[in-house]
């Protein structure tokens, strides 16, 4: 915590932030890359959104208030940003999120840096069947195993709201699974 | 709830397995830094647009290019086929002279004759006084009519023409010839 104090410091000083920031991506890359692509499906996206979440926190860090933590802070950022890339790219096309969202997961099978297998495949067309809030619950909690106090900080919404949105995430993903494989 | 919760995790760990699906770019992680500074200086610049137009351009672009078209529809000719010959005909007169010149330059350089021009007055001399023309050469072309022999007898010509040219002639040069 202390460290993390330091770095937001160091992050508000305009004389020290630009090093302090090269740091900042350098602790968080990792972890908010995989967030995002969770969100958007593909890598080329995943980059485009991880730079912009950057940019917005390197823009808005003077602004950053300690009440939450930092990595809290900048989850949400790069939540926001992943649902306002989903939100622009299903207005160019002009069909709405969920379509949007299907065509994606569609073209999972020809991506290169898809690895997975079939049961892979169709849980990533259940991921994609889900409303937007769902589908950021089931992913925070099911692949990165966060707590619901975690989650409840970076999406602002309540713990109970969260265990009823990932109930039935999961439901619907059984029964997809099932469904599908049977 | 929370035992359905557990289940249906249970159900969908044991059909999926361990294995992340999703992978990255070699490296991709490596230069992301510099890729940022990268992404944020371009961002400095602004990405207003510098350049305007007149306030009108864009309401009267159609009828301006309209007018275009239509004027440069009035300029095209129709060329009869009389006319098309006339414009044809002094490309091919010159190609035929061209083509003309060209064959024969190509038949003169391959006989590799000589001409009276083309010989020195050196080879001329060298020729002469190498004893090949005989006068029986020089009596044959006299026989073809070159000079007739009747030009030469004074009977032919009048006594008043001898008389007009020894007056009219400068006869010094004939009375110092006679001196000697």
């Amino acid at each position: 915590m202390t460290e993390e104090l330091t770095l937001i410091t160091e992050l508000q000083n305009s004389k020290t932030k630009e090093i302090a920031f090269r740091k900042l991506i350098t602790t968080y890359k990792e972890r908010l890359y995989w967030h995002i692509r969770k969100i958007v499906v593909s890598h080329d996206d995943a980059d485009d959104v991880l730079q912009n979440t950057f940019i917005k926190i390197f823009k808005n860090i003077d602004r950053f208030n300690n009440k939450s933590k930092l990595y809290s802070w900048m989850y949400r950022i790069a939540t926001n940003e992943s649902i306002t890339f989903i939100n622009k790219r299903a207005k160019e096309r002009n069909v709405d999120i969920a379509e949007y969202n299907q065509s994606v997961a569609s073209t999972l099978q020809s991506d290169v840096l898809f690895d997975g297998d079939e049961i892979q495949l169709i849980l990533q067309q259940a991921i994609a069947t889900l409303p937007e809030k769902q589908k950021l619950v089931f992913n925070m909690k099911y692949f990165d195993e966060m707590k619901y106090n975690e989650i409840s900080q970076i999406l602002e919404t309540s713990v109970g709201a969260l265990k009823s949105s990932y109930f039935h995430a999961v439901k619907k993903i059984e029964n997809y699974i099932k469904t599908t494989t049977n | 709830m929370e035992n359905e919760i557990r289940n249906s995790e249970d159900f969908i760990n044991s059909k999926l397995g361990n294995k992340k699906p999703f992978s990255i770019p070699d490296n991709y992680f490596d230069s992301l830094e510099d890729r940022f500074s990268a992404k944020l200086a371009e961002d400095k610049f602004s990405k207003e647009n510098p350049f305007t137009v007149s306030n009108t351009y864009f309401e009267n672009l159609e009828d301006d290019i309209f007018a275009k078209i239509v004027s440069e529809k009035k300029e095209v000719k129709v060329l009869s086929l009389k006319d098309r010959l006339l414009k044809v005909i002094p490309f091919a007169a010159a190609a035929s002279v061209v083509l003309f010149i060209g064959l024969n330059t190509f038949n003169f350089s391959t006989e590799n004759s000589a001409t009276l021009d083309s010989l020195s007055d050196d080879d001329i001399e060298y020729w002469i006084d190498s004893n090949t023309l005989h006068t029986t050469d020089i009596a044959s072309v006299l026989e073809e009519d070159i000079l007739d022999e009747n030009a030469f007898y004074f009977a032919d010509i009048e006594d008043e023409s001898i008389e007009d040219y020894i007056n009219t002639d400068d006869n010094s040069y004939l009375l110092n010839e006679l001196k000697e």
